[in-house]
């Protein structure tokens, strides 16, 4: 054997075993995750889902939309928790059921500017066709805003962290300021720090 | 009570176990009872789970057009118990309706404790659902 195969085999040998291989799998996006207290993947669905169930079957709003399909916009969701939480991440789902649910339409005012913007060429570019030019004025105004909180109790005691959140969404109407619908999702996570193991 | 056409009535219940320590399920996915004579369809493809708790009281309403359902599940054991349950809904030709749009729900019963667990479909268009239990 030559002198250089030995080293090469041995470190070749202790790269593997030390590094092991990674391997890269797709999961379910529906499964439960609990990897940590953190906010996470099944604590957005469960809010979106307990959310929407309660808008769809509350019996005012169902008066409402058994007629017409309500306007609505949707405010920020206030982050009251110590965590970077991608708050608008849980209004979109939100959204995303409710207008699938056929039971509602959405204004999104994220996009006014750039709504503006393509209007005002459209209307004074002279490059578009003035027959087909999108109108002004003719936008529908939102008539419901849907806007909440999500905030947290956080405790810890030796080895245990108990983490309560609160996501709070309302709905309100816009023209007489009145709260049409209200409800909360309460989410607790506990973890323990076994003395073995993990 | 259950004042649904039979055209719409649908349930099966499917529970299914995961081998301790290893991410596959293990289970048959129930169907719909193709006579249409009755309103729910239990299967049960783990008979030690099946042990663990008791499933019943099943009820369907239709509110706002969407499909409400409610099922009662009895914990049998006298210490707490961790499960996950799914509904899915399909439209009246059997398709399934926002399929991915469903994802696992935690479920906590203490000691022979009874809850009911509530789902409301999609959209207008589900007619039938599929609730599936399962153990971690």
């Amino acid at each position: 054997m030559k002198n250089w195969i030995k080293p090469l085999v041995v470190v070749t040998v202790a790269a593997l075993t030390l590094g092991g291989c990674a391997t890269v799998k797709y999961g379910d996006a529906g499964a439960v995750e609990s990897t940590t207290v953190d906010f996470g993947s099944t604590d957005l669905q469960g809010i979106a889902s307990k959310m929407v169930d309660s808008l769809l079957t509350f019996p005012p709003i169902v008066d409402v939309t058994s007629k017409r399909r309500p306007v609505l916009f949707v405010e920020k969701i206030k982050n009251k928790t110590t965590e970077h939480i991608d708050t608008e991440s849980i209004t979109d789902t939100i959204s995303t059921k409710l207008l699938r649910s056929g039971k509602f339409r959405f204004v999104d005012m994220t996009k006014a500017q750039a709504l503006k913007k393509q209007i005002d060429f459209q209307q004074d570019s002279g490059m578009v066709d003035e027959a087909k030019a999108v109108g002004i004025g003719r936008q529908i105004g939102a008539e419901y805003m849907l806007y909440g909180n999500l905030s947290s109790i956080v405790k810890r005691d030796g080895s245990t962290k108990d983490v309560y959140y609160k996501f709070t969404l309302k709905l309100m109407h816009l023209e007489s300021g009145i709260l049409e619908w209200q409800d909360e999702k309460e989410i607790r996570k506990t973890k323990s720090k076994s003395m073995f193991g993990g | 009570m259950i004042n649904l056409n039979k055209a719409m009535k649908f349930l099966s219940v499917c529970l299914f176990t995961a081998a301790v320590g290893a991410c596959a399920t293990s289970g048959v996915v129930g169907e719909s009872d193709p006579s249409g004579e009755k309103s729910e369809l239990i299967e049960i493809q783990n008979k030690s789970l099946a042990k663990k708790v008791s499933i019943q009281n099943f009820k369907t309403r239709v509110v706002n057009d969407l499909l409400n359902v409610q099922v009662e599940i009895e914990s049998q054991f006298s210490s707490t118990q961790e499960f996950q349950y799914k509904f899915s809904w399909f439209d009246a030709t059997g398709f399934e309706v926002e399929g991915e749009a469903n994802s696992w729900r935690t479920l906590i019963l203490t000691g022979k404790e009874t809850k009911t667990v509530q789902a409301v479909a999609p959209n207008p268009t589900a007619k039938k659902y599929r609730m599936v239990l399962r153990e971690l």
